[in-house]
């Protein structure tokens, strides 16, 4: 009797590890503006494996770019003309997760797919060039019809909790203004959204 | 006066002119920016045939329209800017027709860039002017408005012809691009169809086929072939059509749809596309000019246009 218990107990815990790792995780609910058949085509789908970031790039421009049927237009972040920075190229993935908003380290949720699982946290994070693994708050605070507070293009350290985490300044630390650390200017311009004039289709460039 | 009585004024000068080039704002980047826009394209999306030997191409980034050698596609001859972002294109009669997405209008430029009349009355008028073809024999400038999703057409002087107008309202799920096949009469339209649906049978990508009345004629499922298809091409019965995420022109069978040829290939290699957004066809030579966006520059197919 006891050996046969020992063995359902072995058998049940065999099932439950075999559930937690060989089983697909579950997908994350998506946004309500994207579903998984505008990128993945389940039957006969056209295009290649979408496994190459220049093809996720071009998947996302064929709707954000020119000629594409959203009216949020975007392009690839690149250096600007008198840059500071080595040459750098950071496509949509670098700073979306198509997949799903993720959940901030402040305990909000971030909006427009800003920042991606990068480890066990389950945080919107971002791999900066720089700075390592940085973490990324984007998220509305009811200031202005749903849109981002100015605050979380660039943070400005206003919560006083050191961390510069505003979506534009956390991979910064050569621009002139709203490095993610507490150095340089971080004056420019506080109070209005930066995107008004480094808009997202111009690479942020002005 | 001696000479040396001037030696403290000159110094002066020369002392106040150096202080007043340091006051003086460093230039932008934008201005240089703007300086290599004119020179090169940035994004280019769509085409037209102009003047003789020259093409016209928007582009999106560089807010400008651009005139290309047809044969040597990467000579830009001469540039002028636009207020907005530029879509569609067409030239007839001596005007140059460019859809404005931002001001949401269809402006007329002369061929000097010169601004000189808008269609259709005041800007916001054409929400999106994604693509524009002409039929300058019989007057008519036939406008994609990707948000209305309807054709909207326009004498070339200005006024929108109501009584034709709104073709495909009802039956365009999101119109992208048009092109005419002046024999036939027949105006082609480039249907996303809904993005989440474009795989199956419910609102597939399409190809559109109506008459210069508005009356559906025929339809291209783009269903397991294409999927987001952008500005085309119709020429001896072949439909020329860009497609962005396969990063091919894929050449249709007027009267079956089957796929009958392809050319390129997604990348960023010559002859590759990434992103083509739009195809002309030189009627003489059947060279085949394509936008490849991602690339900025626009791609020749030597005797594309002759399906074998």
């Amino acid at each position: 009797m006891k050996r046969n218990t020992v063995y359902l107990i072995l058998v049940m815990m065999a099932v439950g590890l075999g559930t937690l790792f060989l089983m697909p995780r579950e997908a994350s609910p998506l946004i309500a503006s994207h579903e998984c058949s505008y990128c993945h085509g389940v039957h006969g789908a056209p295009g290649p494996a979408l496994l190459k970031e220049a093809q996720v790039e071009t998947l996302c421009l064929t709707c954000h770019g020119p000629g594409g049927t959203s009216t949020l237009k975007a392009d690839v972040h690149t250096n600007a003309a008198r840059s500071d920075y080595p040459p750098f190229r950071i496509s949509c993935r670098g700073c979306h997760d198509p997949h799903d908003n993720l959940p901030n380290w402040l305990g909000g949720t971030n909006i427009k797919l800003v920042g991606s699982e990068q480890d066990t946290t389950g945080y919107a994070r971002i791999t900066t060039p720089n700075s390592g693994i940085r973490d990324v708050v984007y998220e509305s605070r009811g200031t202005d019809a749903g849109e981002p507070s100015l605050h979380s293009f660039a943070d400005n350290d206003e919560d006083g909790n050191t961390v510069y985490d505003g979506v534009c300044e956390t991979c910064h630390t050569l621009t002139r203004h709203h490095h993610n650390n507490p150095t340089g200017d971080h004056s420019h311009h506080v109070g209005e959204t930066c995107t008004r004039c480094h808009d997202h289709l111009d690479g942020f460039l002005r | 006066m001696t000479i040396r009585s001037y030696v403290p004024l000159t110094l002066f000068v020369i002392l106040a002119l150096g202080a007043g080039l340091m006051l003086l704002p460093a230039e932008s980047t934008a201005a240089e920016h703007a300086k290599q826009r004119m020179d090169q394209l940035l994004s280019p999306a769509r085409l037209s045939p102009g003047p003789s030997g020259i093409l016209l191409v928007t582009d999106y980034c560089a807010q400008a329209v651009f005139m290309v050698s047809r044969t040597t596609v990467a000579k830009v001859i001469r540039s002028f800017s636009i207020n907005g972002r530029p879509l569609g294109i067409a030239w007839a009669r001596g005007r140059i027709y460019v859809g404005n997405e931002t001001t949401g209008a269809v402006e007329v430029y002369n061929p000097a860039g010169k601004r000189m009349y808008t269609l259709g009355g005041a800007p916001g008028s054409v929400k999106q002017p994604s693509d524009i073809a002409v039929d300058a024999s019989r007057g008519l400038i036939f406008v994609v408005d990707g948000q209305e999703k309807r054709i909207r057409v326009f004498g070339l002087k200005g006024p929108e012809l109501t009584a034709i107008s709104g073709i495909g309202a009802g039956s365009l799920v999101n119109p992208i691009g048009i092109a005419l096949d002046q024999t036939r009469e027949e105006i082609l339209v480039s249907d996303y169809g809904h993005p989440a649906d474009s795989s199956d049978e419910r609102a597939p990508s399409l190809v559109h086929i109506f008459d210069y009345d508005g009356n559906k004629i025929a339809e291209i499922s783009g269903s397991r072939r294409f999927s987001r298809p952008q500005g085309l091409a119709v020429e001896e019965g072949h439909i020329y059509l860009a497609d962005g995420m396969l990063g091919q022109v894929l050449v249709l069978d007027r009267s079956s749809g089957a796929t009958v040829a392809t050319l390129g290939e997604f990348g960023t290699g010559p002859g590759q596309l990434q992103l083509p957004l739009d195809v002309v066809i030189d009627p003489s030579s059947k060279d085949v000019y394509v936008t490849n966006n991602r690339a900025a520059r626009i791609e020749l197919f030597e005797g594309g246009g002759q399906v074998p």
